[in-house]
């Protein structure tokens, strides 16, 4: 299944746990998917944060990070 | 507390009427009210015609016994031994595991229903009190239930999650360890994700 946006996400989610309940999937499987879907939290949140500022200022400019300096 | 009052004066009403008819009963040359006056106002409010009440899934041996207090009680309803489980079924506050077309065991399955179809997901006790607190109000705005409704979907399920057991799709689930915990992990993440999703509507709107 295609993961294309985050209401996809949760039910794949809801999949998982019903499947982790019913001793299907494994508790190393669990733990991966968990922290894998932790950190895909992290990013949207980040994007959403993001779009909310640049939303309340117009002339936001942000500069990418510069590894040199 | 208005509402209170006028039901409590409506309760006085029915009383006072229901005295006065039996004064005129008795007063009168019918032969039967007499009889029934006499025979039957003595126990009235002591025992009742039909078995009732219980909680879900529970039906017990003392509810299928004729239990009135005299072979002789004018009120004894002639009836067939299947007929008492019909009775119990349709009037008993008891859900009878989804059998009964009461009104408890009906709003019962309901929110088992929408408990299962909405993914709903508990791992502690104040959730689940929340929860069945919402539902139990919503249906009780909507039908007549009894006190045993309540009892049967807040403490009745409610005291079970505690420790290691949790309701997880739609039924109720004795985990391990390493489950529950990437279990409540997973469900935190959903229910965040959902709330990013809101965000992220209220944005678009």
């Amino acid at each position: 299944m295609a993961l294309k946006s985050t209401k996809d996400l949760r039910i794949f989610l809801v999949k998982q746990m019903e499947g982790v309940a019913d001793g299907t999937i494994d508790t190393d499987r669990a733990k991966g998917v968990a922290n894998l879907s932790q950190q895909l939290y992290n990013c949207v949140n980040l994007e959403l944060k993001f779009a909310k500022a640049k939303a309340a200022d117009v002339d936001l400019k942000i500069d990418p990070v510069n590894f040199d300096d | 507390m208005a509402r209170l009052v006028l039901e409590r004066l409506e309760k006085d009403k029915r009383e006072q009427l229901c005295k006065q008819r039996e004064q005129d009963a008795l007063k009168s040359d019918d032969g039967l009210a007499r009889w029934l006056m006499r025979e039957v106002v003595p126990y009235k409010g002591t025992m009742c015609i039909t078995r009732a009440s219980t909680y879900n899934n529970s039906v017990y041996t003392y509810q299928e016994m004729c239990r009135f207090g005299r072979l002789s009680d004018p009120r004894r309803p002639v009836v067939m031994r299947g007929a008492i489980h019909c009775m119990i079924v349709r009037h008993g506050n008891a859900g009878w595991g989804g059998y009964s077309t009461s009104a408890n065991g009906y709003a019962y399955e309901v929110c088992k229903r929408y408990l299962r179809k909405t993914k709903f997901a508990c791992f502690d006790r104040e959730t689940w009190h929340d929860m069945s607190m919402k539902l139990g109000r919503a249906m009780a705005d909507r039908y007549a239930l009894s006190y045993h409704f309540r009892n049967d979907l807040d403490g009745g399920i409610g005291e079970m999650i505690r420790g290691r057991a949790a309701w997880v799709g739609g039924r109720y689930r004795f985990l391990t360890d390493h489950q529950f915990k990437y279990l409540r992990k997973l469900h935190q993440t959903v229910l965040k994700l959902k709330h990013i999703d809101k965000q992220m509507e209220e944005i678009n709107d």
